[in-house]
């Protein structure tokens, strides 16, 4: 839906963004991560076009350029209205009016689940309330892509879950996501790529599926505590770490994985499983980063 | 377009009326009444200059509280759904129009009930022109001198050039005469043998005969033109009819305001979007 080439964004003599490249397509949930600082926000506002950019462009992957909805990171929201009227003044905004705009306030409102605080005075919602009007207020006037800065930020377990939910229903309908989050479990559940911003460049960039690929370890759980042959385990080969009643290999070789077998099962431990773990998310991020 | 802009001003008259700048101008236009018309009777002339000054304030100062209640991070949704930021800044101007007209209003039924002044029906039609657009000129300039319009040093150079045009088209010369005549007596008074004092001495005369010179009339002349439609309105006013020239002043006024506002939008586009995060 939208591609974005060598996007560059200077403060003064300071370099923010630094040629950014993206593509962003339909059904597709981009989860942009990074350390606070790293560009972020700064990145969803030249896309959203608060702040002009330096050099790059930004263009419609076909033709026409898609409807974008906008969560801010920080929310603030005239706090003497309440939602609903909020809400319709939002859909009033993006060209709905009378019958049109009244049920589609109330179709936002039953979508992300405000149904019991629709006709409260916004000062008076809860944080993760308030994240929710501002869910709803980006989706209403269909926007074809979704520009989300920190969605989760505030919601309980119950709330996030229903959030991650919402957000899949959304990709199901053919819209494009973007969002950014510290909350990797929240990423790794809905979003399809991830891309790790650091220092303003985009250092990695890979769908989840290939991110959390077979790391090539193999992790092997016994039922006993595994003190008494530590050392000799350790002699077998240097990338072999032992645990508790676990051993991990550092590689998946057969041949290394027969002799720890057989040492454990000569020692009297019993094996229970084998595992070969996925990469998890903080693993990725933590190596992009300290690269 | 139209949609937007209506809906963008209804909520701004909504935040203005619940801000306590609303309660701040409602208070000047108490203060205003009472010290202008609370105690005399005015004549016709005296009623439409004092009330049109009014206006002319308020616009200015109530499109500065209106662009400052824009500043603000709760704007961002808005902009989203904009076509072009330029509907925001119409947004703001119609808000501050709506304001002050009220206000204007308010006061002209407060003082035509009281002790107003006997206006014929000519004059009553003549009124609206001139307050509207002092009011809209107003409100155009005070667009240009807020936070939220501005961009780099923008302002400064939008009322630094009205400042030097003030001056230069001041028709009695006196501000000109007083800088002039300031300028030749410390060019006079300069004492010393270094050749930088004789210099500057020198150069300081030179400058004060160039603003007294044939030179620096042409000039004024010129700066003086752009305010012929001001004075034209007063003196229509004061006279109690309009001629034909005078006629086309208030059109003048807008004229310099659309040219204002097409600057503050130029300037509006191209700034960064960062809003006040309270």
């Amino acid at each position: 839906m939208l591609q974005i080439q060598n996007l560059t964004r200077n403060f003064h003599s300071f370099r923010v963004l630094n040629n950014i490249s993206l593509e962003l397509n339909r059904g597709e949930i981009l989860g942009v991560l990074g350390p606070n600082g790293a560009g972020k926000t700064t990145f969803f506002r030249v896309l959203t076009g608060f702040l002009p950019q330096d050099d790059g462009v930004i263009r419609p992957t076909h033709g026409q350029w898609p409807k974008i909805g906008y969560k801010p990171e920080r929310l603030h929201f005239p706090s003497r209205m309440t939602a609903r009227q909020y809400l319709a003044t939002m859909a009033a905004m993006s060209g709905l009016s009378g019958q049109a705009a009244g049920s589609k306030v109330q179709q936002v409102i039953q979508l992300v689940g405000m149904v019991p605080a629709a006709d409260k005075r916004i000062r008076d919602c809860s944080k993760g309330m308030k994240q929710r009007i501002g869910l709803a207020q980006a989706m209403i006037g269909d926007p074809d892509v979704l520009v989300l800065d920190e969605p989760g930020d505030g919601l309980d377990p119950i709330g996030q879950q229903e959030m991650q939910a919402i957000l899949r229903m959304l990709r199901e309908q053919g819209k494009a996501i973007l969002l950014s989050s510290h909350r990797l479990n929240e990423v790794k559940a809905v979003c399809t790529d991830i891309a790790i911003m650091s220092r303003g460049e985009i250092v990695y960039k890979s769908s989840i599926a290939r991110a959390s690929e077979a790391s090539g370890k193999t992790r092997i759980f016994c039922d006993s505590d595994l003190g008494d042959i530590k050392l000799l385990l350790e002699s077998l080969d240097p990338g072999i770490q032992v645990r508790e009643q676990s051993v991990e290999l550092s590689t998946e070789a057969l041949p290394l994985r027969r002799d720890v077998l057989r040492l454990l099962l000569s020692a009297g431990h019993d094996v229970l499983r084998i595992e070969r773990p996925e990469t998890t998310l903080n693993e990725v991020y933590a190596k992009v980063i300290r690269q | 377009m139209m949609q937007r802009i209506t809906t963008l001003t209804s909520y701004l008259l909504y935040r203005l009326f619940s801000s306590m700048a609303s309660i701040i101008l409602l208070l000047v236009g108490f203060a205003y009444y009472w010290l202008t018309f609370y105690q005399r009777a005015p004549e016709p002339e005296y009623f439409v200059i004092v009330i049109g000054a009014f206006g002319l304030v308020i616009s200015f100062f109530s499109t500065l509280a209106v662009a400052s209640l824009s500043n603000e991070a709760k704007s961002y949704p808005f902009f989203m759904r904009l076509q072009s930021r330029t509907e925001f800044l119409a947004s703001i101007l119609l808000t501050a129009l709506i304001f002050a007209l009220l206000l204007q209003l308010l006061m002209t039924a407060v003082v035509l009930i009281r002790n107003g002044p006997e206006l014929t029906i000519g004059r009553a039609i003549e009124v609206p022109p001139i307050w509207l657009s002092l009011n809209i000129l107003a409100s155009v300039l005070a667009l240009q001198a807020s936070d939220f319009v501005s961009y780099g040093w923008s302002r400064v150079w939008i009322f630094g050039l009205l400042a030097v045009a003030i001056i230069f088209g001041d028709n009695e010369g006196e501000t000109i005469n007083w800088i002039a005549s300031f300028l030749r007596d410390t060019g006079e008074q300069a004492i010393g043998t270094s050749e930088a004092i004789i210099q500057m001495s020198e150069f300081l005369i030179r400058a004060a005969d160039f603003l007294t010179g044939t030179t620096m009339t042409t000039i004024s002349n010129v700066f003086g033109s752009l305010f012929w439609p001001f004075r034209a309105i007063l003196d229509a006013v004061q006279t109690g009819y309009f001629t034909r020239a005078q006629a086309f002043a208030p059109a003048l006024i807008l004229l310099f305001a659309a040219v204002l506002f097409l600057l503050a939008a130029d300037f509006f586009n191209s700034r960064d979007m960062t809003l006040a995060e309270d």
